[in-house]
């Protein structure tokens, strides 16, 4: 049962919003198709219906009105978004319509670990505040060069590590269908943004589950592609061999189109791959074209080692086995598939992770950027400067990746690490030779409360396992909002995880579209209906 | 005297290890995992932070300790299994991606200015930092 009740007084400090709470089984009966925000938006300039300037204008009222609540971004650039959205307006009308970037005049939010050379990049720590870079991240680069309106920098955990975005060394960010919940992190300021109409759509990074996870803790879509698929130049770097940056949007059509700007090689980054990019949103189609069993012959395996009792809650298990169920009723097959090295991709990620971050986070050092501490020679300045720039958890990961990487430690940790993430890699690949996409939950809880894993490092990490693995393969993965658990004051969001082969976004893509489009659910955040 | 000082938390900490419950780990791992830890040196946090040019207060080194000593207890797991014949994953994903090198030719920086107004302390066009010296004659 959904509960009703409206106790949380945080919510209830938003004013207009107590008689417009729908439950989700109203927002079922009232039924309506996920639409690409950032299609109607260019239908709407191409039409003249409305100008950029309006709907940056109409984007950035509802970022302002709603920033005293969610809290989700550390810069807002709004003079400069209204500047750019002019220069759309200018090109269409001389006449350029047909000149228009995929992106043209669409309103995004940037996560603040990703370089802008217009707007300060933190990536969520001290250690970099004020900081403006002296160049654009590539996939910020291919963002402006679509079009695309840059509304503000969202909020993270210091430089990706967390799960809530309550390691951010500035604000907590919180849930938009329940403000004393977390995002999900480490990108929630991405992901509440763009649940919260603050923006058309997003960029996060997702090391260990940063796009996923906030995805689905917030009820909306998220992407994250293959390790090379998007060049990671100019995203601050915390895991190299893991990252990669990604897309988040209120529909897959959002993220299909997203992805299309931001993937592709880049001279900058070695490993960005020389892979084609192929037209992901042409092979979206409308659903009304489609047969009734419109997945006749797909082949999906959900994650036996994700739907553990023991570890995962009941509203998200029998969430993702209703989506499973209403795959079948589409025509697909869905078989329980085992990959058997699967839990101890946590404790590898959690070695393998540190041990990068604590070479790549050297740089911090309080010589070439950043504030920087009082130090009578320079190692004690070292010291000094990196001590009040990071946060706890950012320290923590770097004392456990030097000891990690310690002489005398570095076999049993690190290469025994490297060696289970082969055996990791092996299982996906032999499961992906059976099924086509595999599915599993996002996270083992839906949304929790802000504080609740605070003090508990391990308890958080754990909420990880059904992430981690995907990056430690290299494989890309979308998460599609699927059911409603307990909670908040009308449920919360649950996600469905689908799980491709390497360079297989083009697959996930299509039949995420063709699920989210199907399933007769909303997942309206409850502010967004005030 | 070190090795002591630094064995007695962690000895209470294996002990709490066990008290975990935390969803999707099973307790007999927790427990195979205990008993697989006692084969390494547990973390001497302040010897780390050294090493990682940390200046951590002793009140952070203290709560850090437990924290740190049951994340690496909880790692133990991965003794677990045999990786003997296991290669270790040095390239992750694309294998077409071989070919991406670049021709290693220098290029100049277009926003210099920028770059350097980043610098927290300059001298003329150099960066300044505090004496390096005491360091270098050890």
């Amino acid at each position: 049962m959904i509960s009703r009740h409206l106790h949380c007084s945080a919510q209830a400090a938003i004013p207009t919003r107590t008689h417009v709470l729908e439950t989700s089984e109203q927002q079922a009966s009232t039924h309506q198709r996920p639409i690409s925000v950032i299609r109607k938006i260019r239908e709407s300039l191409i039409s003249r219906e409305r100008t950029a300037v309006e709907i940056t204008e109409g984007y950035l009222a509802k970022l302002q009105e709603r920033e005293p609540h969610i809290r989700s971004f550390l810069h807002i650039s709004a003079e400069k978004a209204l500047l750019d959205a002019e220069e759309i307006d200018k090109l269409l009308s001389e006449g350029g319509g047909g000149e228009l970037g995929l992106l043209a005049g669409v309103p995004l939010g940037v996560k603040d670990n990703l370089c802008t050379r217009d707007m300060p990049s933190t990536g969520g720590s001290q250690i970099l505040k004020g900081y403006c870079p002296p160049y654009d991240a590539t996939a910020v680069c291919k963002l402006r060069e679509a079009g695309a309106v840059l509304v503000g920098k969202t909020n993270m955990d210091e430089f990706g590590m967390g799960s809530s975005t309550e390691s951010s060394a500035y604000q907590v960010t919180s849930n938009p269908w329940d403000l004393s919940r977390v995002p999900g992190g480490s990108s929630g300021g991405s992901a509440a943004a763009v649940a919260a109409g603050q923006c058309a759509g997003a960029l996060g990074s997702d090391t260990g589950g940063s796009i996923r996870q906030p995805a689905s803790f917030c009820g909306i879509v998220g992407l994250k592609p293959s390790y090379g698929r998007v060049s990671r130049f100019g995203l601050m770097a915390y895991a190299s061999s893991l990252d990669v940056v990604g897309c988040l949007g209120a529909s897959v059509l959002d993220t299909a189109i997203l992805l299309q700007v931001i993937a592709g090689h880049d001279k900058n980054d070695s490993t960005s791959s020389l892979e084609e990019v192929p037209d992901y949103a042409a092979q979206l189609l409308p659903v009304e074209g489609l047969s009734s069993k419109p997945l006749a012959g797909v082949k999906f395996g959900l994650i036996k080692e994700t739907m553990d009792e023991e570890g995962v809650e009941e509203d998200v298990a029998s969430a993702v086995k209703a989506a499973a169920l209403h795959l079948q009723e589409l025509g697909a097959s869905v078989t329980e598939v085992s990959l058997p090295m699967f839990s101890l991709g946590l404790p590898a990620y959690y070695v393998l992770a540190p041990s990068e971050a604590s070479s790549n986070l050297a740089r911090y050092d309080g010589v070439r950027f950043g504030p920087r501490a009082h130090g009578e020679e320079v190692m004690s300045m070292f010291g000094n400067s990196r001590a009040e720039g990071f946060g706890p958890e950012v320290k923590r990961r770097i004392l456990m990746g030097t000891y990690a990487l310690s002489a005398g430690y570095y076999d049993a940790f690190y290469k025994r690490s490297q060696q289970v993430r082969t055996l990791i890699q092996r299982d996906f690949k032999a499961a992906l030779q059976d099924v086509d996409v595999l599915l599993s939950p996002v996270a083992p809880s839906a949304a929790y409360k802000i504080g609740e894993k605070l003090d508990n490092p391990l308890s958080m990490y754990l909420g990880d396992l059904m992430t981690v693995n995907v990056n430690l393969a290299g494989l890309p993965s979308l998460v599609v909002p699927c059911g409603i658990a307990k909670g908040g004051t009308c449920g919360l969001p649950v996600g469905l995880q689908m799980i491709g082969p390497a360079f297989g976004e083009e697959v996930l893509l299509r039949l995420g579209h063709i699920f989210e489009q199907t399933l007769p659910m909303n997942f309206n955040a409850p502010l967004l209906t005030s | 005297m070190a090795a002591l000082l630094h064995h007695l938390p962690y000895q209470s900490m294996l002990t709490t290890s066990l008290r975990i419950s935390v969803a999707g780990i099973p307790t007999k791992r927790a427990a195979m995992s205990m008993c697989m830890t006692s084969k390494v040196e547990p973390p001497n946090i302040a010897h780390l932070c050294e090493k990682a040019r940390l200046s951590l207060t002793p009140q952070e080194v203290e709560e850090f300790e437990p924290q740190i000593g049951r994340i690496v207890d909880w790692f133990a797991q991965l003794q677990e299994i045999d990786v003997a014949d296991v290669a270790p994953s040095i390239h992750v994903g694309d294998v077409n991606g071989i070919n991406t090198l670049r021709p290693d030719k220098p290029s100049v920086f277009q926003n210099r200015k920028a770059m350097m107004g980043a610098v927290p302390e300059l001298e003329g066009s150099f960066i300044k930092v505090p004496k390096i010296l005491k360091e270098n004659q050890e």
